[in-house]
């Protein structure tokens, strides 16, 4: 009895313990946990210290209202100049960063994390400038997107969001829950 | 320790399997399984994104120069929208555009004429090839015998005229269309002034299905309706220009031309009426002999007192005008047919119709059309500048025949009919690609291929005789030469000697046949037009079923004709004329067509057309009527003689 | 929380004038570029064709002889049926009714939406619609080589096995909205839009817009004496009591796509009259 218990349990638990963590892995990749993320980048620096307290100034809207998602180079190098000096005393001048060099301005080297298939339509434009009949937004970037004012590097903190969120808030704001409304 | 046996495997299996399972539940894995699953198995296509915008462009397809908004997406091209209105072909240029089969370097032929074996070479190695031979045939003194057919008169159109004549030759034409037909007949192409008549006489013009500049058309159908203008059509079978018409008047196949003459006779012996056109009284005299009103009815199956009434009601409108030309986007005309509407509305003094040329567009040459050149025109070098005439001339297959012997280079985007018969295939670009004076290209050119004005400026400049032809080298200058159009001041002839004999041949084709009882006219479908949209998916997705189903073509034969020879719905038919017989088709009952008329599709039966345009149906020109008119220098293949089995 | 409640207050209806449609096709071509219609070498299976808009070519040839015969176009997309409204039964158009995976269901606006990656294929949907105006993927929607190019990113690419349909262009809506949004203007019923079909007509046969607001075009239209609609046949009963009578019971689409003309072939083609006795039956 003893014996049939080990030559069961000895493989179970090591394969639940493999297969844990494979799947993991894969939930992960589906998740786009491992969106590229070449560049490093603190948020918690930029925003506390460095006073860019507006997510739109990196995370912008065109004129139409489609949102920019995750920034190009060029709106990091619109502050970390590919001309300042890499080094100085100035504590208000931003410091060429060598790392850019490889890049062109209209390059995306991140991949995001939030991305949803092809068949969600989501307007950043609209869900971000709604507010309630007293005049505050209803919806924050942190809502969704988890706490990335305070993140020290670029790991995912909440990734591809599944509709059941989406829906959550729309029920409890009392806004239309129809297909059309996010599908196309 | 025991020994190991079978059971023990069993467990250990057993206990892997469960664990794994385990492992994989407890993760919550089999949820993003199966969303993953989903998603992988589907494969769908994700279109790329990019930052929206709109850019505006002008065509350069044809002289009408419309005004188009793309939409794009990052450098991708995806809506085209106008708000003044764009023919469907230019709506469809994204099609073109991004045609997987665009030609992008230089073809040469590799093999024999017609098979489509083609390499890829150099664009200087052409250009040297092609003018070495242009400056020998020049230096031998036989510069006439290099000829060229243009699809139209845009600018392209323009240059590659003022090329070819500076080489010394005579030869240049452009593929029959109403413009081109009027010019060779009266002297000028007609300017109608439509917005401001009340009384429209049509014989055969497909007004609202393509005739003329479409987008004019669809404005003009607008404004009338609106204005209550009077529409009379003269036609064979019930399209949807005569059943928007106020009076259809229906018509035998072919017989537009006999029913004007009669309406002119009615004119001139009960009005009184007089034309300024020379040999008028010569011309009045053959008509009133040749046609008077019982002959006319019996003809053209109008009664009598119907075609004094529409004469009648004519030349007491206010700013009547008679509109020739049958068909829509391919039309068709004798020259004694052209001379007889314009003399109807010379009769009336109509206001809304004025004869025009182009400064820079002569259509004829040392012969007086295409037709004329394949039948008669002895070329050995021949350009063809995005024309397509061994697929839209009746007499397509004689033209092969020719180019098999002569060389041949033709400029256009993709594979066609007649390219596959061109020595070499020179690539040129959808107006989306191309520099205009109101704005730069919309997307970048495709490859190596190159604005046919910059082809034909490049080959001028390669050419001895002709390098100062043209004093820019660039496309973009040549805007500056673009020819006007002014009033030609309305002199014309009504050429007796010439068109008796046109006269005597409709004459003869509608007499009795025993041999060839029916006759065949053609019918246009929507976005097919008369053949150029079949290459593109868009338009296949559009046809009618009664048009072609399971890659079936249909031709349409009146109800009681089918009962007299026994043919049911959906029955295959072979259709033979004097000059051949048609591939399988099928008849489909329809009393929208008049009786002892078979109506079939323009536009199908494509040889050489992409994958999208080749192979589906049969192309009636092959057997239409073939016989070249003097004066226009075209067939009339309008209305044929045949016999079905 | 202070929620404010926002209301839909528009319902799209397109009203199509064939007195003055000339087949020119420029409708279909403009809804296939803008609704990445799949691409076929051979088009021609017409019952398996994947189009949300059909250019039908009409004659009244049936009743009629040589050369007393009319033709007409009909452009037919999915007529946004709304159901009957004032029977016992939830007001649903009839595929929605039928849908057992709710991938169509009609939205506020009462435009009929139809999502694919719900859909199972089980195509009850296709044989419910009384308009034939539903097109199913029999094979997978592919763009060969270049022409992926043109693809619209704003209409999602369906898979094999799903239905696909005409939706008004409700995505040209969504984009209209983030315009709206973006420069200011917040109120969901502040936006208008334009189909892709009806923006490209040249003789504006087409009309599009809110039936609800009784100064748009298309309610003028909708009301007008020409207009009639496709096989409804519950519009054509006059006597007041009867109709109430028959709305309480019966099922009909209810379509917000409202045809106009003047010619009684037609008028009688669309409603499915066998011959002319019907018109002595109905009233």
């Amino acid at each position: 009895m003893r014996r049939s218990l080990l030559l069961f349990f000895t493989p179970f638990i090591i394969c639940t313990w493999f297969f844990f963590g494979i799947s993991l892995d894969g939930c992960r990749s589906v998740m786009q946990a491992d969106a590229a993320k070449k560049i490093p980048f603190m948020h918690k620096t930029h925003i506390e210290k460095y006073g860019a307290k507006d997510c739109e100034i990196c995370h912008g809207y065109e004129e139409n209202g489609r949102f920019k998602g995750t920034p190009s180079i060029a709106e990091c190098t619109a502050c970390h100049a590919r001309d300042a000096k890499v080094t100085s005393d100035d504590p208000t001048t931003p410091r060429r960063k060598p790392m850019f060099d490889a890049y062109k301005d209209t390059d995306r080297p991140w991949g995001s994390f939030a991305k949803q298939p092809d068949l969600v339509y989501f307007s950043h434009k609209v869900v971000m400038t709604a507010k309630y009949e007293d005049g505050r937004l209803k919806a924050r970037c942190g809502s969704c997107h988890g706490d990335k004012a305070s993140s020290i590097d670029t790991k995912m903190i909440k990734g591809k969001m599944l509709m059941g969120q989406c829906m959550d808030c729309h029920t409890a704001l009392h806004i239309s829950n129809a297909c059309a409304v996010c599908h196309d | 320790m025991k020994k190991i046996e079978r059971k023990d495997f069993l467990k250990l299996g057993a206990g892997a399997v469960a664990g794994g399972l385990s492992g994989w539940v407890f993760s919550g894995s089999p949820f993003m399984a199966f969303q993953w699953l989903a998603e992988w198995t589907q494969d769908q296509y994700v279109p790329v994104k990019g930052l929206e915008k709109y850019v505006e462009a002008v065509s350069d397809s044809c002289p009408n120069g419309c005004k188009v908004s793309v939409r794009m997406i990052g450098e991708r091209a995806v809506k085209i929208e106008s708000k003044e209105g764009v023919c469907p072909a230019c709506q469809n240029a994204l099609q073109m555009l991004y045609h997987p089969e665009r030609i992008g370097m230089p073809l040469k032929l590799d093999g024999a004429k017609g098979s489509g074996k083609y390499v890829p070479v150099k664009w200087d190695v052409a250009l040297k090839d092609i003018s070495s031979r242009m400056n020998k045939l020049i230096s031998e003194g036989k510069g006439n015998a290099i000829a060229a057919i243009n699809k139209n008169e845009s600018l392209n159109g323009q240059l590659m005229e003022k090329f070819i004549k500076a080489a010394g030759s005579n030869n240049v034409y452009y593929e029959a269309s109403l413009k081109s037909i009027t010019s060779a007949t009266l002297g000028g192409f007609i300017n109608y002034d439509f917005a401001n008549t009340d009384y429209v006489l049509s014989f055969g013009a497909k007004l609202v299905e393509g005739w003329n500049s479409s987008v004019d058309m669809q404005k003009v159908f607008t404004n009338w309706k609106a204005k209550g203008t009077k529409i009379v059509q003269a036609d064979t079978v019930c399209t949807m220009t005569a059943s928007h018409a106020n009076e259809w008047v229906p018509v035998k196949p072919g017989t537009e031309a006999v029913l004007a003459f009669g309406i002119a006779n009615y004119l001139i012996t009960s009005k009184k009426m007089t034309s300024s056109g020379d040999e008028f009284a010569k011309w009045s005299q053959l008509i009133i002999n040749k046609f008077p009103l019982a002959k006319v009815a019996t003809f053209t199956g109008v009664k009598e007192d119907v075609i004094k009434k529409i004469a009648d009601e004519f030349s007491k409108a206010k700013n009547p005008v008679a509109v020739a030309g049958k068909g829509g986007a391919g039309v068709s005309a004798s020259s004694a047919e052209i001379i007889a509407v314009y003399c109807l509305n010379t009769l009336v003094k109509s206001k809304a119709a004025t004869l025009m040329k182009n400064s820079a567009v002569t259509y004829t040459g040392d012969v007086a059309g295409v037709d004329a050149l394949i039948k008669d025109g002895k070329f050995s070098m021949l350009f063809l500048n995005n024309a397509n005439p061994v697929y839209k001339s009746a007499l397509g297959e004689d033209l092969k025949k020719k180019m098999e012997k002569a060389f041949v280079v033709s400029i256009n985007p993709i594979m066609n009919d007649s390219a596959a018969y061109a020595d070499y295939i020179l690539p040129s670009l959808s107006y989306l690609e191309a520099v205009t004076p109101s704005n730069k290209e919309v997307v970048k050119k495709f490859k190596e291929s190159k604005d046919a004005k910059d082809i034909i400026i490049a080959l001028a400049k390669a050419v001895d005789k002709t390098k100062n032809t043209f004093s820019f080298s660039d496309g973009i200058d040549s805007y500056k030469i673009a020819g006007k159009d002014s009033a030609t001041g309305g002199k014309f002839s009504f050429n007796v000697d010439k068109v008796k004999n046109v006269i005597d041949a409709i004459e003869k084709k509608l007499a009795q046949n025993a041999e060839y009882p029916l006759a065949m006219v053609p019918v246009e479908v929507p976005l097919v037009g008369d053949g150029d949209g079949l290459a593109f998916p868009y338009v296949l997705k559009s046809i009618d079923p009664k048009v072609m189903l399971y890659n079936d073509m249909y031709v349409q034969i009146n109800r009681d004709t089918a009962k007299k020879y026994s043919i049911s719905e959906g029955e295959s038919l072979v259709i033979k004329s004097a000059r051949g017989k048609l591939g399988k088709v099928y008849a489909t009952l329809t009393d929208t067509v008049a009786p002892d008329t078979v109506a079939i599709p323009l536009g199908f039966g494509h040889k050489n057309f992409t994958k999208y345009g080749s192979g589906k149906g049969v192309n009636p020109k092959t057997i239409m009527a073939a016989d070249v008119d003097p004066l226009t220098g075209t067939a009339d293949w309008w209305s044929t003689r045949v016999k079905i089995s | 929380m202070i929620v404010k409640d926002v209301k839909m207050k528009r319902r799209w209806g397109m009203a199509i004038d064939l007195d003055k449609c000339t087949g020119c096709g420029k409708c279909s071509l403009a809804c296939n570029q803008e609704n990445n219609m799949p691409i076929f070498e051979d088009d021609s299976d017409v019952p398996k064709r994947v189009a949300f808009l059909e250019l039908m070519k009409l004659t009244n040839d049936r009743d009629a002889k040589f050369p007393n015969v009319k033709t007409a176009y009909l452009p037919k997309m999915c007529q946004q049926c709304e159901g009957n409204k004032q029977g016992k039964h939830p007001a649903e158009p009839p595929c929605v009714t039928v849908c057992p995976a709710v991938a169509t269901d009609r939205g506020d606006d009462g435009v009929v939406s139809q999502i694919w990656s719900r859909c199972i294929g089980c195509r009850y949907c296709q044989t419910a619609c009384p308009y034939e105006a539903r097109a199913f993927n029999w094979w997978k929607p592919e763009y060969e080589g270049s022409f992926k190019n043109s693809l619209s990113t704003d209409v999602s690419v369906a898979s094999r096995g799903t239905i696909v349909k005409c939706t008004f262009c409700s995505h040209i809506w969504k984009r209209e909205r983030d315009k709206a949004v973006a420069a200011g203007k917040l109120d969901i019923n502040d936006v208008l839009y334009t189909p892709a079909c009806v923006n490209t007509c040249p003789t504006g046969a087409m009309v599009f817009g809110d039936l609800n607001d009784p100064d748009s075009e298309v309610s003028k239209l909708a009301n007008s004496d020409r207009a009639v609609r496709l096989t409804n046949v519950i519009d054509d009963i006059k006597d007041p009591a009867k109709k109430k009578a028959l709305m309480d019971k019966k099922q009909f689409p209810n379509p917000k796509v409202y045809y106009l003309t003047s010619q009684k072939w037609l008028r009688d083609m669309m409603r499915f009259n066998p011959r002319n006795d019907a018109a002595k039956k109905n009233s």
